[in-house]
């Protein structure tokens, strides 16, 4: 029996502590209103980080994968599937603990897909309602990176300058250039001076395992000490097992379990806020009863984005070892053009080299250096002189990918765990094709002597992209009829649910998403701040 | 606790450094994999990857691709390496991936790397690479082009689809 005597009702209960989750959390909080929030993780010290140990490079394969399945700890769940490699990080920040925060942002056109081509639904708001998002996002959470980009609207100088774009980025520059294709130095959540008191990045090259300078944004470092001082009250290990109702249909709080205890406890709030990301979020839905899910999309149209790879290497020592792992974006390919054979686009996101244990793993394209008598010889040819180009694009929304529960695999705490179904639709193969083919051409353009491409397809045929990236499973809509939440994240049949995570997205866009998912929390944050005296009481969720 | 192998411990840890010297072995500048102990962490972390039997699960495969390697000369031991790789392709690639992450975490070894004339530090921090990275220099790293377009929320227009036979489905459900 869950206990509910002890637990002051709160004003806001959100759910989830990473990256959307902390920033309702700020805005919520520095308003005045009571905000507990619901972390089933812990906190994350620096020096619990591996940049320091010897052994930094395996602890990437085992407990700092970013892999739930391959890090089995009790405060992750387990993911049941066999089409979704998923990727992310349980515990305060969320996979900001764990991502490499390249900051781009959607292109006008990502919102208007509908119109474009009528295989994915326009957003209900375009990019020039969420333009001053974007804007405040890069000041409150310390970006870098250089405007007067032409391949997107103008916008403000970034907060810090970009980081240095050293040889590597000069090569891959040299050829963009030879092939006439845009290039630009990568927005990054990384300060590339210090900032708001946190120090400039120092190249150090460790970014695949989170930031522990917190020179990349990472959101228990960055966003998290300011919601503590505004108030917040941020409770770890604190797993949600349920979203509860009252007899009126409205969410009257979460149920969870302490974890450390083994006690249940029931936060009750006037507003519940879930961001718990695109898997994590319709997988509590689901777990509690269907909620908000008359249309039946929760849990459907998830998105990873298509991903084609391939490193590359040059003559050139370019010490590409060192140095944030992001370089260049190229937009050159990003708008929808038909004579391509596929509707929407992808970006090249490039990046920097490895250090040695990671290189001759095939950091990219999964191909191991050569073992035996050749391997010295490999190195010696290939260390320091490689890098690499992902060409990511956006995938159509498709109902039947989709987040569903399991019927064997359990938690830690006896919960269905997540079933994940995702498949390619043609019109993506065809995009991961022709970026393949791209990507050669890149390779032929810097000069490469040798280059691996990476499709992510299995031997067997099915596709299996590293899954950062998990969007679209409570899809905002103008309508209650085939989306989850309106424009304002408010969930149609429930008017006091926000859903502020990734799976609020509508379209996956050809960037990286991170930048856009809190712009739009940060957006719905403040609505529903500006609105509360309104909001907290609604009985019928907003059409406009 | 795990069994060691069927060829008791002192055969089996000759073996574990014989096969790892088939992956990496010396040369005029990097040390052989055993000589930097990279048997001893491919016994723990294997175990860790594939569980308690994962050392007899290697011995047996050793075993039948044409082992155990103490009875080969070099070159019986590289075919019966090539044999494990193909017939045992999870096994060896376990196997590779946790020899190669163990041999470049030896400091012996970043004393090669850097003996090549690579700033090299054993791990990403503290240090960083501060120093050798510089900062952004808008004059020579500025992009000097004027390429780059984007189409404007008024400007979205339909496509045609027709040339796209297999994507004339809706959205939704």
């Amino acid at each position: 029996m869950a206990d509910s005597t002890k637990l002051e009702h709160a004003d806001v209960v959100v759910i989830g502590s990473g990256a959307s989750g902390a920033l309702t959390s700020l805005v919520l909080g520095g308003a005045g209103l009571k905000v507990v929030c619901l972390e089933q993780g812990g906190w994350t010290a620096p020096e619990d980080h591996p940049h320091f140990a010897a052994d930094w490079e395996w602890q990437r394969q085992v407990k700092w994968s970013p892999n739930n399945n391959h890090r089995a700890s009790s405060f992750d769940f387990p993911v049941e599937s066999t089409t979704s490699n998923i990727l992310m990080w349980n515990g305060v920040g969320g996979s900001t603990n764990i991502y490499t925060a390249l900051w781009p942002r959607y292109r006008p056109s990502d919102f208007r897909k509908g119109t474009e081509h009528g295989l994915a639904p326009d957003w209900p708001l375009a990019y020039e309602d969420l333009a001053p998002s974007y804007n405040a996002i890069d000041r409150i959470v310390g970006t870098c990176g250089l405007s007067g980009d032409l391949a997107l609207p103008p916008r403000p100088d970034y907060p810090t300058p970009p980081l240095p774009l050293r040889p590597v980025g000069r090569r891959l520059a040299r050829g963009f250039d030879r092939l006439g294709w845009h290039w630009w130095p990568m927005p990054a959540g990384v300060v590339s001076e210090d900032y708001d008191g946190r120090p400039a990045c120092t190249g150090c090259n460790g970014c695949v395992s989170g930031c522990p300078i917190g020179a990349m944004s990472k959101f228990s470092l960055s966003v998290w000490p300011k919601a503590l001082r505004a108030g917040v009250e941020l409770r770890t290990h604190a797993r949600v097992e349920r979203i509860e109702r009252d007899p009126s249909g409205s969410a009257k709080g979460a149920l969870y379990r302490d974890r450390l205890t083994g006690a249940e406890h029931l936060q009750m709030a006037d507003v519940v806020v879930v961001a718990c990301n695109g898997v994590g979020t319709p997988r509590l839905l689901l777990l509690s009863d269907n909620l908000a899910n008359s249309s039946d999309q929760v849990g459907r149209n998830l998105m990873h984005h298509t991903l084609a790879a391939c490193e590359m290497w040059v003559d050139e020592n370019l010490e590409s070892h060192m140095g944030f792992v992001g370089g260049l974006i190229s937009a050159e390919f990003a708008e929808t053009d038909v004579s391509r054979g596929f509707v929407n686009g992808f970006n090249f996101n490039c990046t920097a080299g490895t250090h040695a244990g990671a290189q001759v793993l095939g950091p990219l394209s999964g191909v191991r250096a050569p073992w035996g008598r050749q391997h010295h010889a490999w190195f010696r040819r290939h260390f320091g002189h490689g890098f690499g180009a992902f060409a990511i694009g956006d995938d159509l929304p498709q109902p039947t990918n989709r987040v569903t529960l399991s019927a064997t695999l359990k938690d830690a705490d006896g919960l269905a765990a997540p079933h994940i179904e995702y498949r390619p639709h043609e019109n993506d193969r065809r995009m991961m094709r022709f970026a393949l083919d791209r990507l050669k051409d890149l390779a032929t353009a810097v000069d490469a002597f040798d280059y691996r491409l990476h499709d992510y397809f299995s031997p067997e045929g099915v596709y299996q992209t590293p899954a950062w990236h998990l969007l679209g499973t409570c899809r905002m809509g103008s309508r209650p009829e085939d989306s989850v939440i309106n424009r304002w994240h408010q969930s149609w049949d429930v008017p006091n649910l926000y859903i502020v995570d990734g799976s609020a997205m509508v379209t996956g866009g050809v960037v990286n998403p991170t930048a856009t998912i809190c712009a739009l929390a940060l957006r719905a944050a403040e609505h529903l701040r500006d609105n509360f005296r309104e909001l907290r009481s609604a009985t019928k969720s907003d059409p406009g | 606790m795990s069994k060691v192998s069927t060829i008791g411990p002192p055969a089996a840890a000759t073996e574990l450094a014989l096969l790892v010297d088939a992956l990496l072995p010396g040369d005029e500048l990097f040390p052989a994999a055993s000589a930097v102990g990279v048997q001893a962490l491919l016994a723990s972390r294997l175990e860790l990857l594939r569980g308690a039997s994962a050392l007899d699960e290697l011995a047996r495969a050793i075993a039948d691709a044409g082992g155990p390697l103490g009875v080969l000369d070099e070159a019986g031991r590289r075919v019966a390496v090539a044999k494990l790789q193909r017939q045992y392709a999870a096994l060896f690639d376990d196997v590779l991936r946790v020899a190669y992450l163990a041999y470049y975490e030896s400091a012996i070894v970043q004393g090669a790397i850097r003996a090549l004339g690579f700033t090299y530090h054993a791990h990403p921090l503290p240090d960083g690479y501060g120093d050798q990275i510089g900062r952004f220099d808008p004059a020579r790293d500025a992009p000097a082009h004027r390429r780059g377009s984007y189409v404007s929320t008024e400007g979205v227009q339909r496509v045609s689809l027709d040339g796209l036979s297999l994507l004339g489905e809706r959205y939704g459900r």
